[in-house]
């Protein structure tokens, strides 16, 4: 038994190599995966539903694999549409993906499976007390699951049932990044435990290759071991840089949890099959006895305006700590002042990050006691309006060139400011709501797939 | 004096989920890595001590064959948070580059007993010494 992987790249849009994946086409491969999402960018883009990466990147790189496939007759799997994996996401991938199809004269049947939560049904499992908390996980109550905007993150399973369904295109919305490799395998056959470690290791495409590139890897998996290589001849992969892979964005490298299980690598090994290749043998998935859905949840929590600014006087530097809070006292009375009481100044956030001042690391920072001679200064307003951020910003900055210093007499300018104006409005903000997950009655109750026939 | 930077040729901070903060130390080679292991430095309080996390719900993970030491610990601001000053949380490793890695008082034995228990096919070659016993 064989089964070939083609891992064309890290996510849909970051790219690749033509002749990368003309190489993988070449090894026939009996599924092309892809993941196109991740949590990593930040609560914006599930919060708002506005990919990452950009249309023309994301058509660009779809074009190529769709035309892959078409050639194989493969499954061709995308998960986590949209960077966030939101419905919104799914139906703006599944629309380039029609786009190209017309333009290549493509036809494929087309599975889209969404995975947007209904908050009826999170507060109905909420009451059962089948919505747990992993550690760490905020604090939460039944409104943060009806304020957010939330998406189940899907294993294997309803992915594995499009396919069983015909499916020769499968683009899903946010589904675990392992999963989107190990569908085809499982059905196949594969060992769990290999087929879940093949998975984990090419997900992120090249990212474990040497030098770490946006390529593909491609994965010949067996029945005691698999072998994994980079498609471009001039990256390499070593047992230190495979093994090295399980610790990537992932908190403990030996056990990876899955909805239905664990992937458990303590006892994997590691070998060279030559400059370019290895073969990896002996990780073991566990089956949990509860089946569970991880949650991702995004919360609108208002609109900024920033203003960005620099000091460069010693004597101003030197007096920030004691004017600041004095400022930021002045902003509360003056917010309750020009607003006439409608506005609430604790409905507000004035922020100063003074950048070469423990900006980064902040309080915790073991040189903050050192002096910067130059300081970088960004004032971030957060407001329930973007009318309101932008009305208190312009005073805050204001405020902030002519800071009164003890030493000099008249009106000081304490801030360069490099733009006119100073303030730039950022729109709405966001915030993670959720670090649960749900018990479901089945791994398919959360998500609902709809079939097309694509036609060019 | 050996610094954290000496012995690693990658030290790199990154979020692990918006609520986890992780740390990778990865070793120059298997000596480098050993020293490390073995010195004691990379502990649950130190961490603790730097990022204000209870030091009970550190994870420090030793990967042998990565030869990587791996840090995880909440993150001391959720991801992407109106003050969250590192969304990526790429650069809160900073203050661990020039740490000092102390050697450690049993450091001969332990070099020498891992790698038996470990690398048992390495021993029998001779690649790697046997411990004294």
């Amino acid at each position: 038994m064989e089964i070939r992987i083609l891992a064309p790249t890290g996510a849909l849009g970051a790219g690749f190599r033509r002749e990368s994946l003309e190489r993988g086409v070449a090894m026939l491969p009996h599924v092309i995966a892809c993941d196109a999402g991740s949590t990593d960018s930040g609560p914006y883009h599930l919060g708002s539903g506005v990919p990452k990466l950009s249309r023309e990147a994301v058509t660009r790189d779809l074009r190529l694999l769709l035309k892959a496939r078409d050639t194989l007759g493969v499954p061709l799997i995308i998960g986590s549409c949209g960077t966030s994996g939101r419905d919104a996401g799914v139906d703006l991938v599944a629309g380039i993906a029609r786009d190209i199809a017309a333009q290549e004269g493509l036809s494929f049947r087309l599975a889209l499976i969404y995975a947007d939560q209904d908050p009826a049904y999170l507060t109905k499992r909420y009451e059962q007390g089948r919505i747990r908390p992993l550690d760490p996980a905020p604090p939460i109550d039944r409104d943060t699951l009806t304020d957010s905007h939330v998406v189940g993150m899907m294993g294997v399973e309803p992915i594995q049932q499009a396919l069983r369904e015909g499916a020769e295109v499968v683009l899903a919305g946010r589904a675990s990044d392992t999963a989107l490799f190990a569908a085809l395998p499982h059905v196949m056959g594969a060992d769990p435990g290999l087929t879940w470690h093949a998975a984990k290791t090419i997900e992120c495409g090249a990212a474990c290759a040497i030098p770490p590139s946006a390529d593909g890897l491609f994965v010949h998996l067996r029945e005691d071991c698999f072998d994994v290589e980079p498609l471009d001849p001039a990256a390499r992969l070593t047992p230190l840089s495979v093994a090295a892979h399980t610790l990537y964005e992932n908190a403990n490298p030996y056990l990876i949890t899955e909805p239905s299980g664990i992937l458990d690598t303590t006892d994997a090994s590691y070998t060279a099959l030559d400059e370019r290749r290895v073969r990896v043998a002996g990780a073991r998935y566990r089956p949990s006895d509860t089946y569970t859905i991880k949650l991702e949840g995004s919360r609108l929590v208002g609109y900024q305006t920033i203003a960005v600014g620099g000091i460069r006087d010693r004597v101003v530097i030197e007096q920030l700590p004691t004017l600041l809070p004095m400022a930021q006292r002045y902003f509360r009375a003056k917010i309750s002042d020009i607003f006439d009481g409608r506005v609430d100044p604790d409905d507000i956030d004035i922020d100063y990050r003074l950048y070469g001042q423990h900006a980064v690391l902040g309080p915790l920072d073991p040189a903050r006691d050192r002096t910067a001679h130059e300081l970088g200064v960004l004032i971030t307003i957060t407001a329930p309006t973007q009318a309101l951020a932008r009305a208190v910003a312009t005073f805050v900055a204001h405020s902030s060139s002519h800071l009164p210093i003890p030493q000099y007499e008249g009106l000081a300018s304490t801030v360069a400011f490099p733009f006119s104006p100073p303030e730039t409005d950022r729109g709405p903000v966001y915030r993670f709501t959720l670090n649960h997950v749900v018990v479901p009655s089945t791994p398919y109750e959360m998500f609902r797939t709809v079939h097309h026939e694509v036609m060019p | 004096m050996t610094t954290l930077l000496d012995l690693c040729s990658l030290i790199r901070s990154k979020n692990a989920g918006p609520f986890v903060l992780t740390f990778d130390f990865m070793c120059r080679d298997e000596h480098s890595y050993r020293t490390l292991r073995d010195s004691g430095l990379l502990t649950p309080q130190l961490f603790a001590d730097l990022y204000g996390a209870d030091p009970d719900r550190v994870l420090v993970v030793h990967h042998d064959r990565a030869q990587a030491v791996k840090v995880s610990l909440p993150r001391p601001v959720r991801q992407g948070d109106i003050h969250d000053s590192d969304s990526y949380g790429g650069q809160q490793y900073a203050p661990l580059v020039d740490r000092e890695v102390p050697v450690a008082p049993l450091s001969m034995y332990t070099m020498l007993t891992s790698p038996y228990e470990e690398n048992a096919d390495r021993v029998d070659s001779g690649e790697v010494p046997l411990p004294p016993r």
